[in-house]
């Protein structure tokens, strides 16, 4: 088990997260960790791929194309990504 | 009440805005009547097939035919069932043989369709602990393969080399085995992968096999049409090459190769293998005939290469905006997909058929008029392709109620 990252860097994760998001918010809506992608954000599974793509750009990371269908919000996004962060860069 | 079908509401709207207005269908045409590799009848007109990916036009080669009626007559026509359930006839393994010396690999395993053997393999080659990286550009059938197996699956940008080595370097000090998905030629745009850097990352890391969906490829490139790692001289370092004989081969059904000692274990884990209905003798005989055909194609890889660059050269003269490099897939990018449809319609009045293609099947969201070339076509229907772009994208300038696009398609 890796350890427990420091809150310095899951901050940077979330704030990195909500940048890229940020620029693919088409509805203006406010982002937070209940903000749904299909219902709040009216993402398509094309407007998925393109912005999986930006943000693991963002944070030179693998996203798995299988963690997606459980991600449902921006709080479970996050969750997922520090993950993989503390994976590939821990 | 809700009806079942209301989740397709979306799906509806979307094609009534597009083609819901009564013209003509780019997604229900219909053949009234097969002329040749190059014609057919569409709608009472007489129209060139631009989009057939029949690309050395063996869909009448005497050869196939008669090796079809031959087994038709020989052994009737179907087989009833799957070769694990029903049994193997000598002709599944005579064309798996011919598959292996033309192919140059030790093992070769024919399934109904290319989707299918692109869910077979990749559903069940790489397990839980294993890593899949696929070129972002791939084929729906690979998506849907991958998502039916267990591996991790990675994307990596398309034909982007680096960004692949980037991924596999962060890999490395996972356990599990890594495959690599690519395509030797692109369905939508044409593209070429670049194979030797593939190959030469593929190298840096440990664990690494390298899989090519030769669909396309498959007969247009190299000079036995062994596809692009014949062309590359590169064939001992891809694993495993999938192919279609709906293509080049002019029939129907799919493939996969390898000299891995192991590979036939996938007949016993190959759902898509086990349970569905084997190759009907007729198809497995003309596909037989047919790899001969194109293993001796290399003056119909000349036509159609010719044939390729004339559309190229007088579309880009044209000033249309093409997606790819020269290669028998031409595809011209439409600004946007009303003028797509509209322009799809423009051809197939003046007599042209091409595929249109739409988001989200097209890489980069493009609106694409794809044009495939058949070694058949002659000179002037090639010429006639172009000059029927041309005054479709006249007439386009002049619909009056888009008198800004009149870029049309530039
Ligand atoms: C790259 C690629 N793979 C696989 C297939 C599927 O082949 P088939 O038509 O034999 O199912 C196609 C075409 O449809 C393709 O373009």
């Amino acid at each position: 088990m890796s350890a427990e990252p420091s809150d310095g860097a899951s901050q940077d994760v979330r704030a990195a997260v909500l940048e890229v998001l940020q620029t693919f918010n088409k509805t203006g809506v406010n982002l937070e960790d209940g903000t749904r992608f299909t219902e709040d954000l009216n993402f398509d599974s094309l407007l998925v791929m393109e912005f999986i793509a930006a943000l693991e750009d963002r944070l030179d990371i693998s996203v798995p194309l299988n963690v997606l269908p459980d991600i449902e919000t921006v709080g479970q996004l996050v969750v997922a990504t520090e993950q993989i962060v503390r994976e590939e860069h821990g | 009440m809700a009806d079942l079908f209301d989740r397709f509401e979306s799906l509806l709207a979307r094609r009534d805005s597009l083609v819901g207005d009564g013209g003509h269908d780019p997604f229900q045409v219909e053949m009234d009547e097969v002329l040749s590799q190059t014609e057919a009848m569409i709608g009472n007109r007489r129209t060139i097939l631009a989009g057939t990916n029949n690309y050395l036009g063996l869909t009448f080669a005497p050869e196939s035919l008669q090796a079809a009626h031959d087994a038709l007559e020989a052994a009737g026509t179907g087989t009833t069932g799957s070769r694990v359930a029903n049994g193997t006839y000598s002709g599944h393994k005579a064309l798996e043989q011919a598959l292996c010396s033309f192919l140059g690999k030790d093992h070769a395993i024919v399934f109904s369709t290319g989707y299918l053997a692109n869910l077979s393999v990749l559903s069940t080659l790489v397990g839980p602990d294993d890593y899949i990286l696929m070129d972002a550009d791939c084929h729906a059938s690979i998506y849907d393969g991958v998502r039916m197996g267990d591996a991790q699956i990675i994307r990596f940008k398309h034909n982007d080399a680096a960004d692949l080595d980037k991924r596999l370097a962060r890999l490395a000090k996972k356990p599990g085995n890594k495959l690599i998905v690519i395509e030797g030629i692109y369905s939508m745009l044409g593209d070429k992968a670049p194979l030797d850097d593939i190959v030469a990352v593929k190298k840096k890391y440990d664990d690494v096999y390298l899989l090519s969906d030769e669909a396309h490829s498959l007969g247009v490139l190299g000079r036995y049409g062994r596809g692009l790692p014949e062309e590359a001289d590169l064939e001992d370092d891809v694993d495993f090459i999938v192919g279609t004989f709906s293509k080049s081969v002019g029939t129907v059904g799919g493939f996969c190769v390898s000299s891995h000692p192991q590979f036939d274990l996938l007949r016993l884990a190959c759902r898509p293998y086990i349970f569905t209905a084997s190759l009907p003798p007729s198809v497995v005989a003309s596909a037989k005939a047919s790899l001969e055909l194109v293993e001796k194609g290399g003056a119909l890889r000349k036509r159609l290469m010719r044939n390729a660059e004339r559309l190229h050269s007088g579309l880009s003269a044209l000033g249309f905006t093409l997606g790819g490099e020269i290669s028998p897939v031409v595809a011209v990018v439409a600004p946007e997909v009303e003028i797509g449809v509209a322009f799809w319609r423009g051809l197939i009045d003046g007599g042209v058929y091409v595929n249109l293609a739409l988001p989200p099947a097209t890489p980069q969201n493009f609106t694409l008029l794809r044009c495939s070339l058949c070694a058949a076509h002659t000179t002037e229907q090639v010429d006639r392709i172009i000059e029927v772009f041309a005054d479709v994208a006249d007439s386009l300038v002049m619909l009056p109620k888009q008198p800004k696009k009149k870029v049309a398609l530039g």
